[in-house]
């Protein structure tokens, strides 16, 4: 639990609190950088870059307004889009994408967290992204274009590409 | 309601945690290099140093002229009065002049009167008289053609050498000053209008929420200055107080500067490209070559613009005398803003138009603001002015740019222009 009085130390600048905030969402923000498919190697760099951004910028959280792991996922996130866009996304055009499927994951069926990530990991780097930032995280597709300075209806595109992509992972992994 | 089939992966992934976190995650790993980024706590965040210094120059430069404006009368002043007694003393008085000192004075002549004890003028001593100028005009109304002549017939004989100084010669052969040439308003007693027109530099600071130059030194954004107008009307009341509106023009710029090169592909999909980047005065010029064997050079140009007409309601205190004002203002505003940025990729010569890219927000958002204004009377009623200021978005201008998302922008002005009082 980060009380206010470990934000209040880390923004006095005192190690010992930075270091149990860093610790405290160490695991949350990893599994973030490999749900956007962040290379091992350069994750490293990347997370220190978030956390960077979540000391420096730890005055202009208010709690009143949310809860500090969501404030802490949406700077993860901009950094991580940051970096996409400097690494260059890879949009799949529509002759790539694979023939209409029938298969739609059972609601009722439990996937290991580990078994999805791998799922979403063959989508190509734009399709991922959006089906993070719309299904996982909640982003609207509004918000979405305006995050990756896109048209709403290219986000909306990407999303449903993304969907057919991964019925058809399912479907070849079931079988 | 049917659930989405695809929430399996909101649900597997939203509050997703490693089993495993790889040991060079560690604090300990990373925590000197976090640190070494960190700003100091204890010292403050940068801001453009240079521009609070020329504001204050802008303060002092106008403070300093009223000073050396006020100075300079007072001491014009002091150089006239005696030329008033000489000019009063050879004057040839008539008869009723020497008898007047036998009548009676006026009640309301004698309230405020001072002595002056000796004077150039035959005893009785000299009375400076306080009257104000209606009283002299009241009195020079009463003048009756046919009565013996009055020392009140003195005041239109004097009246022309009011220009020269600031006194008037009274019934009693008193001096009355009168209020200085330059002014048509009793600035103490009267609400009036002002009418401000002004013009000057503006620089803002988008407040990012991420990255800045102080951690991410090869990519950020840099502010320019701008430019803004404002038409202010004002009604100045007895207390002091005054109560402003108008209509205020902004245009604000900024570059986006990146000294790096990396690959990408938003223009042209699958198609890596190398940008190099070229920061020029007004906009940034972009030139990548492509991996595909061959290389091109292409031209883009990236502006981002914000415009903002804002409307006002302030609430003022001003200190005024005949030769210059004082106020300071400070009140909430709407704003009306468009926010514009975008990129216009031309391959080289002309011949192929790669992509072009446009953003644009609009929106309206309330902000606070408050002005420090000095003006200066430089002819009857009309003043130069010196107004700087600053005003606080409230709320967030919704705008993504690369360095991350801009809200609530401070903006920093100064502007210089004229007044008119009625």
């Amino acid at each position: 639990m980060i009380t206010n009085n470990i934000i209040k130390a880390c923004l006095e600048g005192k190690p010992s609190a930075q270091k149990v905030l860093y610790a405290h969402f160490l695991g949350y923000l990893y599994g973030i950088c490999r749900r956007f498919s962040i290379k091992e190697q350069e994750i490293k760099d990347l997370m220190q870059e978030i956390y960077i951004e979540i000391f420096s910028s730890l005055s202009k959280f208010d709690p009143d307004k949310g809860d500090i792991k969501y404030w802490i996922k949406s700077i993860a996130i901009h950094k991580i889009l940051n970096y996409q866009r400097k690494k260059g996304l890879e949009w799949v055009d529509r002759a790539s994408l694979p023939e209409s499927t029938s298969y739609l994951p059972s609601v009722n069926e439990k996937y290991d967290a580990e078994y999805l990530l791998q799922l979403i990991s063959f989508l190509p780097d734009g399709y991922r992204t959006v089906f993070n930032l719309s299904v996982v995280d909640g982003y609207s597709h509004k918000e979405i274009g305006q995050l990756l300075n896109i048209s709403e209806s290219s986000s909306r595109s990407q999303l449903s590409r993304a969907k057919k992509l991964l019925q058809e992972k399912l479907l070849s992994m079931k079988t | 309601m049917s659930k989405d089939p695809f929430d399996i992966f909101k649900e597997g992934l939203q509050d997703y945690h490693p089993k495993e976190i790889p040991s060079w995650l560690s604090w300990e790993e990373n925590a000197e290099a976090i640190q070494a980024a960190l700003p100091n706590p204890n010292s403050k965040k940068r801001r453009p140093f240079w521009l609070f210094l020329c504001l204050l120059l802008m303060g002092f430069v106008g403070l300093g002229s009223v000073y050396l404006l006020t100075s300079k009368r007072s001491s014009q002043e002091k150089a006239n009065t005696p030329e008033v007694n000489e000019h009063s003393s050879s004057l040839s008085l008539p008869s009723t002049v020497e008898s007047s000192k036998d009548q009676p004075v006026e009640d309301e002549a004698t309230e405020e009167n001072i002595s002056l004890g000796s004077s150039p003028l035959s005893s009785p001593p000299v009375l400076l008289t306080l009257l104000p100028d209606n009283r002299v005009g009241e009195k020079s109304a009463s003048i009756s053609p046919s009565s013996p002549v009055e020392t009140t017939n003195f005041i239109p004989t004097l009246q022309p050498l009011s220009v020269e100084a600031p006194f008037l010669l009274a019934p009693t052969g008193n001096i009355i000053p009168v209020k200085p040439w330059h002014t048509s308003i009793d600035l103490s007693n009267t609400q009036y209008w002002s009418l401000h027109l002004s013009g000057g530099a503006t620089i803002f600071q988008p407040n990012y929420v991420l990255s800045s130059p102080e951690q991410d030194p090869a990519s950020f954004e840099e502010e320019l200055i701008g430019w803004s107008a404002a038409l202010r009307m004002s009604r100045v009341l007895k207390s002091r107080l005054s109560l402003s509106t108008g209509v205020e023009i902004q245009r604000l710029r900024y570059l986006f500067k990146l000294d790096e090169s990396f690959q990408v592909n938003l223009f042209r999909p699958n198609t890596p490209d190398t940008i190099l980047i070229n920061r020029t005065r007004r906009d940034t010029s972009i030139i990548f070559t492509d991996t595909i064997p061959g290389t091109r050079r292409i031209l883009a140009r990236q502006y981002n613009s914000h415009f903002r007409i804002a409307i006002p309601l302030l609430i003022g205190y001003q200190l005024t005398t005949p030769k210059w004002t004082q106020t300071l203002r400070a009140g909430p505003q709407f704003q009306l803003y468009r926010n514009s940025q975008g990129y216009t990729i031309i391959e080289e010569e002309g011949m192929v138009n790669i992509g072009k890219r446009e953003a644009e927000e609009v929106g309206i958002i309330l902000g606070l603001q408050a002005e420090y204004e000095s003006g200066i009377e430089i002819a009857a009623d009309w003043m130069i002015l010196t107004q700087i200021g600053i005003q606080k978005s409230l709320g967030k201008w919704a705008y993504e740019t690369e360095a991350g998302l801009s809200q609530k922008p401070l903006i920093l002005y100064g502007r210089i222009g004229i007044g008119k009082r009625f």
